[in-house]
């Protein structure tokens, strides 16, 4: 599409509309002009323009799927809709099987809960399965939620053989963050977690080195 | 005693012109008992909405906070139980198993008998169902008209919250004054109870919209929409004007009634501002009702649509993951001790084992080795089979040492196979390269050499045994 002629507002409108298709869009597509018209018409709608690293395509000749800073919309403090409180409109919800998977990718991916869920560590695919064998949930559908359902959702993104959370979980809004950090505990998680060297660990999964591995060293 | 402000429920006023007018709008058909909040299509409130009106509707009546309850299936099976006597229309009344059975008739379920019974008991001490005849150890029973007069107006709180009562008002104070016949002091009282009643919805409107949450707010507004109360109060006033030509004190008691008026109206559209405001801007689409939005799309002109859709975001349909359906999976599954367990034994089939089919040829093998090797030593402990092996030729000869290697390596076979570095090599022969071999047998008793001691006998295994301690 071409672009040039378009008014700020309007390149603005039309970021805001590919990001909703696409879930997820490069950072790198939108000028700093259009970007700040893009906040503030999200605003304005009360949304927000979340930055997150996701798996994006990009215009470019470069492989494509590369984890990349991309933008992705959330909600507004305080307008994040509330389907709990208000059952008047239908909403599709996760299975049990996939909202235990999605548990388990958050519990494996958010040590620390004193931070920020995301981006977390990055985990692996078979560490979600037999954890959730675990407690008696069949492996199939397991699988099949970590590679289809949660990536569909953004929630859970795949980075080769690892596994990382997605730019859904970028935008979780801050109340469902807060209710998630009640029960940060509860989470599934492999027994005696405590101790981080017992999983297959990423050698460097985002480029930073964790707190448990400055604190080993 | 709290000094907090209190409003009066506009429904506690409505109370008496509701009962007043039951009657007149009783639908002995029973076509209006429909279940809670699903009469006649028309727009209803809440079950929670009604009984909190019920209860501001008997307030002044009541002995207790308790009296109203807060089931609304008991209101249910008052409206099923009266819809049962109603349409009987046989003489004599209906027994209690009468009036149970059709109320199971007519809900196609059975229903649950220890609240009937409870219930049809209190109906009876409140005489909403009375004794046909007035005597003791009656048991058929017929309901009171004044019962169904109240289901009625039940009814007409749970439609519009009441609201109807003031229009109803307005219109028997315009038909007594349009008939001509009432009296000066009637109309003073018609006027007097309009103005009231408008005065208490304006105060609680007024106090909705200082205080109540948007969606209180909103059903509240929903209630008074599309009702021409100004245009009513006018014509009211006109009426006065025309037939109490200069009475001043009629004059004052229809301004009264206008200003009651206006004070509603402007607080009717202060609710209707916060509605838009906040719900506008919180794109909250339960702000109009789905008939609102089909008349709008239908009527509306083409810019004013447009400008709906300027500033929502519209979303692909993700599934939402709120945190308490998470905890709830979490919950639904709890860690179990994995056990091995023994795949069922396969039913006989008539194909033969491969596991016991290749055990018996592994046998049979041995068997044929070591026969060969006992034909090879003829009886005796030790032989010499370098001439033996270089008759064989090729690839005899390598087949026979196969098989004395095979020996000589399985554990529990008494056979040791040695074989001499010298090599032996003879372009001629068949076998042109050979080392001396010699075959043992390790399981027979050796005869005691000279010095009494007795030789050890053994097999490949590593263990070694002593002739006396096998016996």
């Amino acid at each position: 599409m071409n672009l040039s002629g378009m008014s700020a507002q309007r390149r603005a409108a039309v970021l805001l509309a590919r990001i909703r298709a696409e879930g997820a869009t490069a950072r790198e597509v939108a000028s700093a002009v259009v970007l700040a018209a893009a906040e503030q018409a999200a605003a304005h709608a009360g949304r927000q323009v979340v930055g997150c690293v996701a798996p994006v395509e990009t215009a470019q000749a470069r492989p494509s799927y590369r984890f990349r800073p991309s933008l992705v919309l959330g909600w507004a403090d305080g307008m994040a809709p509330s389907p709990e409180d208000d059952p008047g409109y239908p909403i599709r919800r996760f299975s049990a099987t996939q909202a235990l998977a999605w548990a388990a990718c958050l519990g494996l991916a958010w040590i620390d809960r004193s931070a920020s869920p995301y981006p977390g560590e990055s985990f692996r695919g078979e560490d979600v399965v037999d954890l959730l064998a675990d407690i008696g949930v069949p492996s199939t559908w397991v699988k099949a939620a970590l590679n289809h359902d949660l990536p569909l959702a953004g929630l859970v993104a795949s980075d080769g053989e690892w596994l990382r959370l997605g730019p859904a979980a970028a935008a979780l809004p801050d109340a469902t963050v807060e209710a998630l950090r009640r029960f940060h505990d509860r989470l599934p998680r492999p027994t005696g977690f405590a101790d981080p060297g017992h999983l297959t660990a990423m050698p460097c999964a985002h480029g930073n080195r964790s707190s448990e591995e400055d604190a080993e060293s | 005693m709290s000094d907090r402000p209190v409003t009066l429920q506009p429904d506690g006023l409505v109370r008496e012109a509701a009962v007043a007018d039951a009657r007149l709008n009783a639908d002995l058909g029973g076509t209006r008992l429909g279940p809670v909040g699903a009469l006649n299509g028309r727009r209803n409130v809440s079950d929670e909405q009604l009984l909190s009106n019920l209860r501001a509707f008997v307030a002044p009546v009541a002995t207790n906070a308790g009296a109203v309850t807060s089931d609304a299936e008991v209101l249910r099976l008052a409206r099923d139980v009266s819809a049962v006597f109603a349409d009987d229309s046989q003489s004599g009344g209906l027994t209690k198993a009468e009036v149970y059975a059709g109320l199971t008739a007519r809900r196609g379920i059975p229903c649950d008998r220890g609240l009937f019974e409870a219930r049809f008991t209190l109906f009876e001490a409140l005489n909403l169902v009375q004794p046909y005849l007035a005597k003791k150890h009656q048991d058929r029973y017929v309901l009171n008209p004044a019962g169904l007069a109240g289901l009625l107006v039940v009814d007409r709180l749970g439609v519009h919250g009441g609201v109807d009562e003031l229009m109803l008002l307005l219109d028997r104070a315009r038909w007594v004054l349009e008939r001509g016949t009432v009296d000066r002091a009637a109309v003073i009282e018609h006027l007097r109870s309009c103005r009231r009643l408008l005065s208490v919805y304006a105060a609680n409107l007024e106090r909705l919209v200082e205080t109540a949450p948007l969606h209180e707010l909103m059903a509240e507004q929903r209630q008074h929409e599309h009702r021409d109360i100004e245009g009513q109060v006018h014509a009211l006033n006109r009426l006065v004007t025309d037939r109490f030509l200069a009475d001043p004190e009629l004059d004052d008691k229809a301004m009264g009634l206008i200003e009651a008026e206006q004070r509603y109206r402007r607080h009717l559209m202060a609710a209707v501002e916060r509605v838009l405001d906040e719900g506008g801007n919180s794109l909250d689409f339960n702000v109009l009702s789905p008939e609102e939005y089909l008349t709008a799309a239908i009527d509306a002109p083409l810019d004013g649509l447009s400008e709906v859709g300027r500033h929502i975001v519209v979303d692909p349909p993700m599934p939402w993951t709120d945190p308490g359906a998470l905890l709830e999976a979490i919950d639904s599954y709890a860690p179990r001790r994995r056990m091995r367990q023994r795949p069922p034994e396969p039913p006989d089939a008539d194909e033969p084992d491969p596991i016991a089919v290749l055990r018996r040829q592994h046998d049979a093998e041995l068997k044929r080795r070591r026969l060969a090797a006992e034909n090879s030593l003829q009886g005796g402990d030790e032989v010499e089979l370098t001439s033996q092996l270089s008759l064989a030729g090729w690839p005899g000869a390598a087949r026979i040492l196969a098989d004395l290697l095979v020996l000589h390596s399985s554990r529990g076979q008494p056979f040791a196979l040695d074989v001499g570095e010298m090599p032996l090599i003879d372009p001629e022969a068949a076998v042109t390269y050979l080392h001396p071999v010699r075959l043992r047998r390790l399981d027979r008793p050796r005869v005691p050499d000279s010095t009494g001691a007795a030789r050890a006998t053994s097999t490949n295994s590593e263990h070694v045994t002593y002739d006396g301690e096998q016996r």
